[in-house]
């Protein structure tokens, strides 16, 4: 499809932004959407395996692809500022890389492995009992 | 309580996602995970096993500590303990060699 011109008046949303919510979306689309969905809402549901989560701070984890594991937490400091870090596990059968943007790669080993690991399970077995309701 | 949006086709195709979700994505990467726990468990356990080598003979008290190493005083235990500790100072480097190795070659690669 052609591109369309951007026809959008002062203070109005563009054409192109309001189009795709009014024509149907096609079947990949909305798988695409649907897939989003379900990430947000596993990065949720990943977010309270580690325990309660302090006031103020919005956590999550989730699995990103088979190779990677995100964990992102965002909280007001004390200063009033906004912190958010995000911290990617690389998963790889020899080892476990953790990063967090600066480009720095640390091995994760001993006691944060085995908890990344006993999470990584837990969080499946929450993966597959959803699985198993929708399927009753 | 079900939710009253989620029609039978919707439950369909959130079952299927939920089952690519499982397959594709959360068990390989699981399954590497506890491969790379098992690497570090068995470097983890050379490096008790050196310790232990290294604790038999503070018992005869012929060795004194040296900050988180261990200096040998000994005459003839040293040598003993020193081919036990190479053998398993060995195993552990071939394991952290290992580990050093993935993780370089994904440093290459980002």
């Amino acid at each position: 499809m052609a591109a369309l011109p951007n026809l959008s008046l002062p203070g109005l949303p563009s054409v192109t932004s309001v189009l795709p919510k009014l024509l149907p979306r096609n079947p990949d689309q909305r798988r695409i959407d649907a897939y989003r969905q379900l990430l947000r809402r596993e990065a949720k549901m990943g977010g309270q395996l580690f325990g309660e989560i302090p006031n103020g701070h919005r956590r999550e984890f989730f699995c990103l692809d088979e190779h990677t594991w995100v964990w992102h937490e965002e909280w007001i400091d004390a200063h009033g500022q906004h912190r958010a870090v995000t911290t990617h596990y690389v998963v790889r059968p020899n080892g476990v890389l953790k990063t967090r943007g600066d480009g720095n790669h640390q091995p994760v080993v001993g006691e944060e492995l085995r908890n990344l690991y006993n999470a990584a399970k837990l969080y499946r077995q929450n993966v597959e009992a959803q699985l198993a309701s929708l399927q009753a | 309580m079900k939710n009253p949006r989620m029609t039978p086709e919707r439950a369909s195709e959130a079952a299927s996602l939920l089952q690519e979700y499982l397959g594709v994505r959360l068990d390989p990467v699981i399954a590497d995970l506890k491969h790379a726990m098992t690497l570090d468990n068995l470097a983890s356990q050379a490096v008790d096993q050196q310790s232990h080598v290294s604790a038999k003979p503070v018992l005869t008290g012929s060795v004194e500590l040296v900050n988180d190493g261990v200096r040998q005083v000994a005459e003839g235990v040293e040598a003993e303990s020193t081919v036990t500790m190479s053998y398993v100072e060995q195993a552990r480097q071939r394991v952290e060699q290992a580990v050093n190795e993935e993780l370089e070659k994904y440093g290459r690669a980002a």
